[in-house]
């Protein structure tokens, strides 16, 4: 269902951003990122349901996550971290949010 | 409308991950501390997906990274701690540590997880507070029961 809210997002924005309907720039990237912020969602949802999987496994048989797989999510989320203070710096023109 | 469509936007997001709670799951402490780990990244992958849509208010994306700042450390640290607990529990099989060892560091583990949950709920918050007038989000992490067995 998200998917197709999204799709049907994309077409409005597209068709709105025509220059013969004249829908103001600003209201076509809302109705963008509301499609993405929905296709993000979906996203987020098959990957949280991967997640729970993963743990489920890991239940059942007894065991943590190993080395390698705990240094590889430490190394991604030190590098997502580093990103998201950069956007923020960008966006604010100042170092307010690091 | 806008704000109405992006609240239905988000809206449809939360809901859609609220139900799902891999911290619920787990059973060890280390086990909780792996699946809220893991959630962390999986959401701070989301706030970069988010924040780098041209169209996400400033005010957002400065949110998002406020939240992910106050996050990080404690997470990290909960991190360590899971690292702690793993390492006593080989060195207590190869018969070096004593259990009360052990325990102290799963007390030590189990504080950092208490901690960090908020925190990354907060950062879950950020990234569905699209609309500055939108109610909080569902949070998808609940805090964990800890009468599990030793």
């Amino acid at each position: 269902m998200i998917l197709l809210i999204s799709t049907l997002l994309r077409v409005v924005a597209n068709i709105a951003s025509r220059p013969d309907i004249g829908l103001r720039t600003d209201l076509t990237d809302i109705l963008q990122l509301g499609a993405t912020l929905l296709d993000i969602g979906d996203g987020a949802q098959t990957e949280l349901q991967a997640l729970v999987d993963q743990i489920q496994t890991l239940v059942n048989e007894d065991r943590t996550f190993t080395d390698i797989e705990r240094s590889a999510l430490r190394a991604e989320s030190n590098r997502l971290s580093n990103r998201l203070q950069e956007l923020a710096r960008e966006r604010s023109g100042d170092d307010a949010a690091s | 409308m806008m704000r109405l469509l992006l609240l239905l936007c988000v809206t449809l997001l939360v809901t859609a991950c609220g139900s799902l709670n891999p911290v619920s799951i787990a059973q060890t402490p280390e086990q909780k501390a792996d699946a809220l780990y893991a959630t962390y990244v999986l959401f701070q992958r989301k706030a970069v997906q988010i924040a780098e849509q041209p169209a996400t208010p400033d005010s957002v994306v400065i949110a998002l990274a406020k939240a992910d700042a106050a996050a990080k450390p404690v997470v990290d640290a909960m991190y360590d701690a899971a690292l702690h607990v793993s390492m006593i529990r080989a060195e207590i099989a190869a018969g070096i540590t004593e259990d009360e060892q052990l325990l102290i560091a799963i007390n030590g583990l189990e504080r950092w997880v208490d901690e960090a949950i908020p925190l990354v709920n907060e950062l879950i918050r950020a990234a569905g507070a699209i609309d500055d007038d939108a109610e909080p989000a569902t949070v998808a992490v609940t805090q964990p029961d800890w009468s599990y067995a030793l």
